[in-house]
């Protein structure tokens, strides 16, 4: 009787501590917003990748700017999968509409496949500043024959601006819209590189 | 006439006759019903209320605490409680009173209720035969028995406390038969002494003979056989315990008899064996490795133990000399024809019989690894023929050299005849006989003997002529095995083309790798995401996530 006593004691202080219950987390992710070309009759053979994001990028918080040196994450606003994971993936379907093809892959590609162009980019920054822009920072560069010649390489310098700041603080959604919006830009960037390099 | 009128006192005077016996009844049935005051004396006092606090005897109230006032050396607290009349007879010379709070320890909590009710005075009652008592002197702490449990208390001596303390369990084969009621260093300061209370019906099986050991905690025990871990129940490991056989039975020990309690198991059954003989060996080789407490063997049994190894010198003749002394215990083996009882010359005589015929001590290694010695007795009938000594009235064994010793005596005698050999004689012989073939390779015999040499030659050359003439037949052979070469190639190829497949970008066995590896990634970077939200709310573990504050 006596050990139940305690036990009960025990229990009850314990859910004491955890009375408190987290707010629920709101998950986003990019959206591909290009126009889908119609797929060519002989698609280009198109590798995406390794495509580097910075590493304070590479976390499931969105990550906001709040002045030049400092930033801030997104405890209740997530990426629904990891950033660097799913702006390649995003980057390649945009890239895919805009080259009108369905021959692409992220490497490592698959050994049957057939390469024309590999496109690597170094993503330095991408984020968004508050109440400013979103702004997309890259390199990337755009291999041909099986990825081994270099082609053409640059830099892009993305920026989109947000609305300004609602009563609630900080819109994540209209951040991720824009943020979706200069990834687009850039692969339409790096689509006009690739035409280019065909002809 | 005078009437003689006789007064007799108006009725009225009834009423307050009447109403002074009803007051008298009232103070005689109120003196009646209340039970004696008594006096308890405390050292410490805390929680005890005037008129509040209670005196409970089996959680039943049996009084009340009355006044609570310090005692005039301001050093004691005196607390008087009106008790129950019905306790009234228990209140004699065996009464005990204790304050009981709530009380944590590694052998239980206690006195729990005591938090929301307050503290309240134990007691126990006395002897209804004893001597009547108002004035009591309170325990410093609650009795772990009961006035009332049927048992009876031991005194345990013991060389350390050893874990042992104040509430320890002892237990028979694993039952709880008791507890200890207190420990204190004896008399002399050196060892210490434990009352043990065993409780019925377990203390029946206390008789003189039993053995009493420190059952506490638990002991790994790594010796040449393997690894032993001795684990007893959880009380004991927790709040240590004492352990007790039933011994070699015999009668049930008397209340308040006194056993030694030995530090482990171990000891106390070795302890069994208390008939001892002092035996001394002498040893010529070298006792690294013997220590006190090494084992005496016969035939690889255990019979006793070493007691200790001393080193002699000799002035007359001018060496050293291990005499070891050893502790046989005869009650280790039987004897086959279990005579009557056997007296001291007895036994000694049969001792003498048997180094008569053989029976030598040697040091034997017990562990390679250790270098430990041991003891042993055994029967070397080939060994130089002694007799049992005798040094101050303790018999001598007669020893033999251990077997490493045999050997390098061996050795020694090889190399003795070694070095006996005529070598000298032997070098001048092989001179004369190289100066024989010198003189024999100057003779024309060996002039003839080359000749012969040469026609071999020829005939060596005519024989590899021959050799030429048969090699297309060779050479078709090999081109044979060159056939068989290729086709070991060939399932050699198909092999490597396997192993390529199974280690191909896009096996099976590469994409299942690719894949555990992604997962293995992902599993990572979810570990570190969570510990560095952690590292910037480590209260979210009992909160869960705050609400960001702006």
């Amino acid at each position: 009787m006596r050990r139940w006593t305690v036990a009960a004691l025990l229990l009850a202080a314990f859910a004491a501590g955890c009375a408190g219950i987290s707010p629920p987390t709101r998950f986003y992710s990019l959206a591909p917003t290009v126009a889908a070309e119609p797929v060519a009759e002989r698609p280009l053979g198109l590798a995406v990748g390794p495509v580097l994001v910075a590493e304070y990028l590479r976390r499931p918080q969105i990550v906001t700017r709040l002045d030049e040196t400092r930033l801030a994450l997104a405890d209740f606003d997530q990426w629904v999968e990891a950033f660097d994971i799913m702006l390649p993936r995003v980057l390649a379907e945009n890239l895919a509409a805009a080259l009108g093809t369905d021959r692409i892959s992220l490497t490592p590609v698959p050994r049957d496949m057939r390469i024309d162009h590999q496109v690597e980019v170094d993503v330095v920054r991408f984020d968004a500043t508050q109440g400013g822009d979103v702004v997309l920072d890259a390199l990337w560069r755009v291999y041909g024959r099986d990825g081994e010649r270099l082609l053409q390489q640059s830099r892009s310098l993305i920026t989109r601006p947000l609305p300004p700041i609602g009563e609630d603080g900080l819109a994540y959604d209209a951040i991720v819209v824009a943020m979706s919006e200069a990834t687009a830009e850039l692969a339409r960037t790096i689509a006009a590189a690739v035409r280019g390099a065909r002809r | 006439m005078a009437v003689r009128r006789r007064r007799l006192p108006s009725a009225i005077w009834a009423i307050p006759i009447v109403a002074a016996l009803i007051g008298a009844y009232l103070v005689w049935v109120d003196y009646s019903t209340r039970g004696p005051t008594i006096t308890i004396t405390f050292d410490d006092a805390t929680g005890l209320v005037a008129g509040k606090t209670i005196v409970k005897y089996k959680d039943v109230e049996i009084g009340k605490v009355a006044t609570v006032a310090l005692s005039d050396g301001l050093s004691k607290i005196n607390v008087t409680a009106a008790m129950r009349p019905e306790f009234a007879p228990f209140l004699t010379d065996g009464a005990r009173f204790w304050l009981v709070s709530a009380e944590v320890s590694a052998s239980g909590i206690s006195g729990l209720e005591t938090l929301l009710s307050g503290s309240y005075v134990g007691a126990d009652p006395g002897p209804t035969d004893g001597r009547r008592q108002r004035v009591f002197s309170a325990l410093p702490e609650p009795p772990l028995i009961r006035a009332d449990v049927p048992g009876t208390e031991f005194i345990l001596h013991a060389d350390q406390l050893g874990g042992i303390g104040r509430g320890s369990i002892i237990t028979f084969q694993g039952f709880t038969a008791g507890r200890i009621l207190g420990a204190e260093l004896s008399d002399d300061r050196r060892s210490t002494v434990f009352r043990a209370f065993v409780q019925s019906p377990y203390d029946e099986l206390v008789t003189p003979t039993s053995r009493f050991w420190n059952a506490s905690g638990f002991s790994v025990d790594v010796s040449a056989t393997g690894v032993t871990v001795n684990i007893d129940s959880l009380p004991t490991v927790l709040a240590g315990g004492i352990g007790f056989d039933a011994g070699a039975g015999g009668s049930r020990a008397e209340a308040g008899a006194r056993f030694r309690l030995f530090p482990n198991r171990q000891a106390a059954e070795d302890a069994a064996f208390t008939a001892r003989v002092e035996m001394i060996a002498v040893f010529a080789d070298s006792v690294r490795g013997l220590r006190p407490g090494a084992e005496v063997s016969l035939r690889g049994l255990r019979i006793g133990r070493v007691k200790d190894v001393g080193l002699v010198f000799d002035p007359a003749q001018r060496s050293f000399t291990v005499p070891v002394r050893l502790e046989v215990e005869p009650e280790r083996f039987r004897m086959a024809d279990d005579a009557a009882q056997r007296t001291p010359e007895q036994g000694m005589d049969r001792l003498r019989a048997l180094v008569a015929s053989g029976l030598r001590a040697q040091l034997q290694t017990a562990s390679l690894i250790t270098g430990e010695l041991l003891v042993a007795f055994d029967f070397f009938p080939d060994a130089p023929v002694a007799a049992l000594g005798d040094q101050d009235g303790v018999p001598v064994v007669p020893t033999v050299p251990t077997q490493l010793e045999t050997l390098s005596a061996s050795l020694t005698a090889i190399l003795n005849k070694v070095a006996g050999l005529p070598l000298e004689g032997l070098v001048s012989d092989l001179r004369t006989t190289v100066q024989h073939v010198d003189a024999l390779v100057a003779s024309p015999e060996i002039k003839t003997s080359l000749a012969a040499v040469e026609g071999s030659a020829q005939a060596i050359r005519r024989l590899s002529d021959d050799l030429a003439a048969a090699t297309p037949a060779v050479v078709a052979g090999l081109s044979q095995n060159l056939g068989q070469l290729e086709a070991t190639l060939r399932s050699a190829r198909a092999v490597l083309g396997t192993a390529d497949g199974t280690l191909a970008p896009d096996s099976p066995l590469r994409t299942d790798l690719t894949r555990l590896l992604r997962e293995l990634q992902s599993a990572a970077r979810s570990i570190r995401v969570f510990a560095e939200y952690l590292e910037r709310h480590p209260e979210a573990l009992l909160r869960g996530k705050g609400v960001p504050t702006r």
